[in-house]
């Protein structure tokens, strides 16, 4: 009998090698240069990057995100190279990353429903399956009052809108920047158990940057930044 | 969801703002409607007083001199045409018409002029519009006067109401006991009795009183005779030759059914112009030189009421460009959210062109109804018919310009939001 074929495995929603990238020094700034050799995390895994203010956890994010661009190495998204010419980083951050802030960053005017559907206008997923898709996911984040604006939520409210957004558009990752420095412990707590059930549920990696310490111990891998970077900063 | 409903959500963040400016872009494209409307509805006005004549013949000094006086009635004419003339004048053409007026008396200040009854029968005051009578009938006897419909209304003259004129352009009134007292001569000895009041022409015909010209003859006859020492009232009898003056011709060729234009008429025109004692005009012509010397000053209303909508668009520029600083964290989260430059770049683009349509969209409405009302007024105020009504060529191209400025004023707006940093407005992404 022959030996079955070895299914091909899934690319990793995050993969960065020989990272580096330096922001040149400016007058009365010094020169700040981040390199990472290896960083890979998978579909439906999760870490915590840890560092101090100012250790370069924005810049990494940035990078992740194409907002920046390295002078050398790479960072696939769900195996497509961000920095390749032929790829196009604003679609593709609409279409494999989802971003949950820690001031929410919810577009005022608009009720939460239209800020999932905002999302879903730049990713790929077919326009008639925006609504179900919108109101489903507000449903399971318990947000039943989809048509109120977002200014009328509460503030655990619009956490979960904002969750909500991260993940309609099926992304392979979510990048969650300090999204528990406006909360209090308890209220921290439950909103990444509310971040790591639904990202594991749509089967999105998650990427949580924090500085803060007490988040250490919910989290399986957690990452030191000033371990994982050749951070350097030229005075 | 479309970026469309962004733009819209977006302006309605803003709603005050977005009001305000939208009601600047309004009223400076109500403005320049307006004035376009006015200017055209200025030179049709105008065009409606020259009615069907096709040629005035007067002893004034020019040809507009003549159409100003004979028929808008600027001042009376300076000089009479000889009987004589007028005979050679009658004669020299197979006319449709040939309609005798005569200028130089008026009643509290509006002019009379004397005439013959195809004044009324041949002359139309307005191409297409002949006269028609609110009330009484046209004068067929001497001594009976017919009113213009605004002369009527100020006045408050009823038919069977009995007046005097007065010699030259001063102002007499029945029983007015202090005659001297207006300027020039009034023919107190002989009353005339309102028999008609025409229906408005909106024309200046309307502020015209009309009688007779042999009235108007014996008046003057009687005056001669009085300075010739003879007593007693004027009969048409009495009338010399020279009393017979009159001080405008009216002419009109013959045309083609259905068509008031005659292919004789420049050659008989250019074979009067000959004749040096007299001067010979084409209305129609005359008033259009007329709008060209004073299209100048026409000219300089336009140009500021485009440098107000100019101005509108820079107001827009200014608001949007105000908001930036809460837009920029909108748009800073849109791109995050996969929304390239260009489309941002877009966004904001929309948002200004879509300012200025709406200004232009209220701006053609108010004015509408404001020209509407206008019109309305001045008809009912002052006896004209002012046509300025809606032009959708030119509320095509004011609409299309508000755009493009709004357009040309969103460019630095949106030239900011495609620069905005997603970094520093999404601290601490940043």
């Amino acid at each position: 009998m022959p030996p079955a074929a070895s299914a091909p495995n899934p690319p990793c929603a995050l993969s960065i090698q020989a990272l580096s990238f330096e922001y040149p020094a400016r007058t009365g700034t010094p020169s700040f240069h981040l390199g990472i050799d290896a960083f890979e995390l998978s579909r439906a895994s999760e870490c915590l990057l840890v560092g101090r203010s100012g250790g370069g956890k924005s810049t990494f994010l940035q990078l992740v995100a194409g907002l920046l661009e390295p002078q050398h190495g790479s960072i696939h998204i769900d195996g497509i190279d961000l920095f390749a010419p032929s790829t196009n980083r604003d679609l593709l951050r609409g279409a494999k990353l989802g971003f949950v802030f820690q001031t929410f960053n919810l577009l005022a005017g608009f009720s939460a429903l239209e800020n999932l559907l905002v999302a879903l206008m730049f990713s790929a997923i077919p326009k008639a399956e925006w609504m179900d898709r919108s109101t489903e996911l507000l449903a399971k984040l318990g947000i039943e009052s989809g048509h109120a604006r977002v200014e009328e939520l509460s503030v655990g409210q619009q956490q979960r809108v904002a969750i909500a957004r991260a993940l309609v558009c099926k992304p392979a990752l979510v990048l969650a920047d300090e999204p528990t420095a406006s909360l209090d412990p308890e209220n921290a707590r439950v909103a990444i158990a509310l971040l790591r059930e639904h990202c594991l549920a749509e089967g999105a990696a998650l990427l949580v940057v924090s500085h803060d310490p007490s988040l250490v111990p919910l989290f399986a891998r957690v990452e030191q930044l000033a371990l994982l970077a050749r951070e350097q900063v030229t005075r | 969801m479309t970026d469309f409903t962004i733009v819209l959500r977006s302006l309605r963040l803003r709603l005050f703002s977005t009001i305000v400016t939208a009601l600047l872009v309004a009223t400076s494209a109500g403005l320049l409607l307006s004035i376009l409307a006015l200017r055209n509805a200025g030179k049709a006005a105008f065009e409606r007083g020259s009615g069907n004549a096709h040629l005035l013949v007067s002893a004034d000094q020019s040809p507009l001199v003549a159409v100003l006086n004979g028929l808008f009635y600027a001042n009376p004419p300076r000089a009479p045409l000889s009987r004589a003339k007028v005979t050679e004048l009658r004669q020299s053409f197979p006319w449709d018409f040939v309609v005798e007026t005569q200028l130089g008396d008026s009643y509290r200040g509006f002019p009379v002029l004397a005439t013959t009854p195809e004044f009324f029968a041949k002359f139309e005051p307005t191409l297409g519009e002949p006269w028609s009578l609110a009330s009484g009938k046209f004068f067929d006897e001497n001594m009976q006067v017919v009113l213009g419909a605004a002369a009527a209304r100020e006045t408050g003259l009823r038919l069977g109401a009995k007046i005097v004129l007065t010699h030259g352009s001063g102002s007499s009134r029945e029983g007015s006991a202090d005659a001297s007292a207006h300027e020039g001569h009034v023919h107190r000895e002989y009353e005339f009795e309102v028999v008609g009041i025409l229906d408005a022409t909106g024309s200046a015909h309307d502020r015209a009183l009309f009688v007779s010209l042999e009235s108007s003859w014996i008046l003057h006859a009687h005056d001669r005779r009085e300075r010739e020492g003879i007593e007693g009232k004027v009969t048409a009898a009495d009338l010399l030759d020279d009393d017979r003056k009159i001080t405008g011709l009216l002419l009109r060729l013959p045309t083609r059914s259905g068509s008031s234009v005659s292919g004789a008429l420049q050659q008989v025109f250019d074979t009067l112009r000959r004749d040096t004692s007299i001067t010979v005009a084409q209305p129609a012509d005359q008033i259009d030189k007329l709008f060209a010397i004073v299209s100048n000053i026409d000219g300089i209303f336009v140009a500021l009421a485009i440098a107000t909508l100019a101005s509108s668009a820079v107001a827009i520029l200014l608001s949007m460009v105000n908001s930036m600083a809460e837009r920029r964290r909108q748009i800073a989260i849109l791109r995050v959210l996969g929304a390239s430059r260009a489309r941002v770049f877009g966004i904001v683009l929309t948002e200004a062109m879509l300012i200025g349509l709406a200004g232009a969209a209220a701006g053609i409405l108010v004015s509408a109804v404001a020209l509407h009302l206008a019109t309305a007024w001045i008809r009912a105020s002052l006896g004209l018919i002012i046509s300025a009504d809606f032009d959708p060529r030119a509320s095509i191209l004011v609409a299309a310009g508000a755009v493009l400025l709004a357009a040309l004023a969103g460019l630095v707006p949106a030239t900011l939001a495609y620069r905005t940093s997603v970094s520093k407005q999404l601290r601490p992404l940043g």
